[in-house]
């Protein structure tokens, strides 16, 4: 008697057992279920007003694009104007050019011209002046590639040859 | 040691069969669904912060009204991009007759094929040659206008400067740059379609994107020296072996003391032309330009 009480116990607690757990899995599945329909339905709202809003997002972008591609042209070029300013006021006034080139596609250029003669030793004059065109930022590497001495009038001259890069 | 009862390995089976169960519904079931639902939290995530950043540009106005003043700034930045040579060409030649810079020749080259395609423009580099006659300071004007110009995108390629011989401020200048060209009319589109008479004020106001180096403060140095010819621009360098002692006043014929020398209208000093005397003052040229020179007192 008392045995198939303890039977009936046991068989009842593990059917329940079973039961529970069956539907603690349900449930637990109905909530996720709800859970991710909630969200897909979130989304699927949120994609919808994307859409909706997608032309401004399109010009905004292409806006953005003509944007970042003039500053982009305006950036690699170099200020010509700029440099040219800087050399008027670096180039003292016993040098002279006679020709000036610059070519920004190869990122070189050179200075030929002369130092007329006016008391100050020519090699001073020039490498003050190289010296001043390296520091201004708008050239690199400039130096000295040729320098010839000769007499014009009874005066010294000195021609020379400068080449530099463009950073 | 002693076996388990029959009762025991009942419920042994059991508990092993429900973790089995609990594992297979975690699996299969619970973990894909957990997956779903983490990808849709990150969506909407995502597309929420796309929403606020739209919202963002639109200030809260109509969505029409915003995508038109979009338009109008691409449009506006878009003009800086001509669509023909001609167009490109005048707008060169105008900012160089406009600095006074005689163009002796200007040519093309064949286009370069575009590197960039914006919406539905395609960005072309026309090569431009052009030979010039001008003044080094007016050279360097002419070149910072073209760069930061609104309404030209270049790039400078090449640039050679000749002297024409000391003291002569005439320079031959060889200057080839490339003008960027948009290959559908953006420009055109404008201009048939005149966006201000349509668009609200509210959009017209809106401050424009600008290019950021347009906003870049260049250098602000002064011109001191012409390195070709030798010219002098800044005035005070010029006129620094030039004193002025005093001014022989007479109506008709007025002479002045520069450098402990009497001088008269047409004299010559010191390289320079008097002009003019006045009773307080002395006009000199310098070959290219007229300047004073006042009393020291």
């Amino acid at each position: 008697m008392e045995i198939a009480l303890h039977e009936k116990i046991n068989k009842f607690s593990l059917r329940s057992l079973i039961i529970i757990c069956l539907i603690l899995l349900v449930a637990a599945y109905i909530l996720l279920k709800i859970d991710v329909s909630f969200h897909q339905r979130h989304l699927e709202n949120a994609l919808l007003r994307l859409n909706m809003l997608s032309g401004v997002d399109e010009a905004k972008n292409e806006l953005e694009a003509l944007n970042s591609f003039i500053t982009q042209a305006r950036d690699s070029d170099i200020p010509i104007g700029v440099l040219l300013k800087k050399i008027s006021n670096i180039a003292s006034e016993e040098i002279f050019f006679n020709e000036f080139k610059l070519g920004p596609e190869s990122k070189s250029g050179s200075i030929s011209g002369y130092i007329k003669w006016t008391g100050v030793n020519p090699d001073t004059i020039l490498n003050k002046f190289i010296n001043q065109l390296n520091n201004s930022g708008y050239v690199k590497d400039a130096a000295i590639y040729s320098v010839e001495r000769s007499s014009k009038d009874g005066s010294d001259i000195n021609t020379f040859l400068i080449v530099f890069k463009l950073p | 040691m002693k076996s388990p009862s029959a009762q025991q390995k009942k419920i042994i089976y059991i508990t092993l069969i429900i973790s089995f169960f609990f594992f297979l519904f975690w699996f299969f079931v619970y973990a894909p669904q957990n997956r779903r639902l983490n990808l849709a939290k990150q969506q909407l995530k995502e597309t929420e912060a796309q929403i606020t950043e739209i919202m963002r540009i639109t200030k809260g106005r109509k969505l029409s009204y915003a995508i038109r003043g979009l338009k109008e700034q691409f449009q506006r930045m878009a003009m800086m991009l001509p669509s023909t040579e001609q167009e490109a060409a005048i707008q060169v030649s105008e900012g160089a007759r406009s600095q006074k810079i005689e163009i002796k020749n200007l040519a093309f080259a064949p286009k370069r094929p575009g590197k960039a395609k914006i919406a539905k423009y395609e960005i072309e580099e026309l090569p431009i040659s052009m030979n010039l006659a001008c003044e080094f300071r007016v050279l360097g004007g002419y070149l910072s206008n073209l760069r930061n110009s609104s309404t030209l995108l270049t790039k400078v390629r090449e640039l050679n400067i000749k002297s024409n011989g000391e003291g002569r401020p005439g320079l031959e200048v060889n200057l080839q740059i490339s003008v960027y060209l948009s290959k559908a009319s953006v420009a055109s589109i404008s201009s048939s379609a005149p966006l201000s008479k349509t668009i609200p004020a509210q959009v017209k106001n809106e401050p424009s994107l600008k290019a950021g180096s347009v906003l870049k403060q260049e250098n602000h140095l002064a011109w001191e020296r012409c390195p070709f010819s030798g010219k002098i621009y800044s005035a005070q360098k010029r006129l620094k072996d030039l004193t002025l002692a005093g001014i022989i006043w007479d109506e008709k014929k007025p002479l002045a003391i520069i450098n402990n020398e009497i001088v008269k209208a047409q004299d010559k000093i010191n390289g320079r032309t008097v002009i003019e005397i006045k009773h307080d003052r002395v006009i000199l040229n310098d070959g290219s330009e007229d300047f004073e020179l006042r009393l020291v007192h």
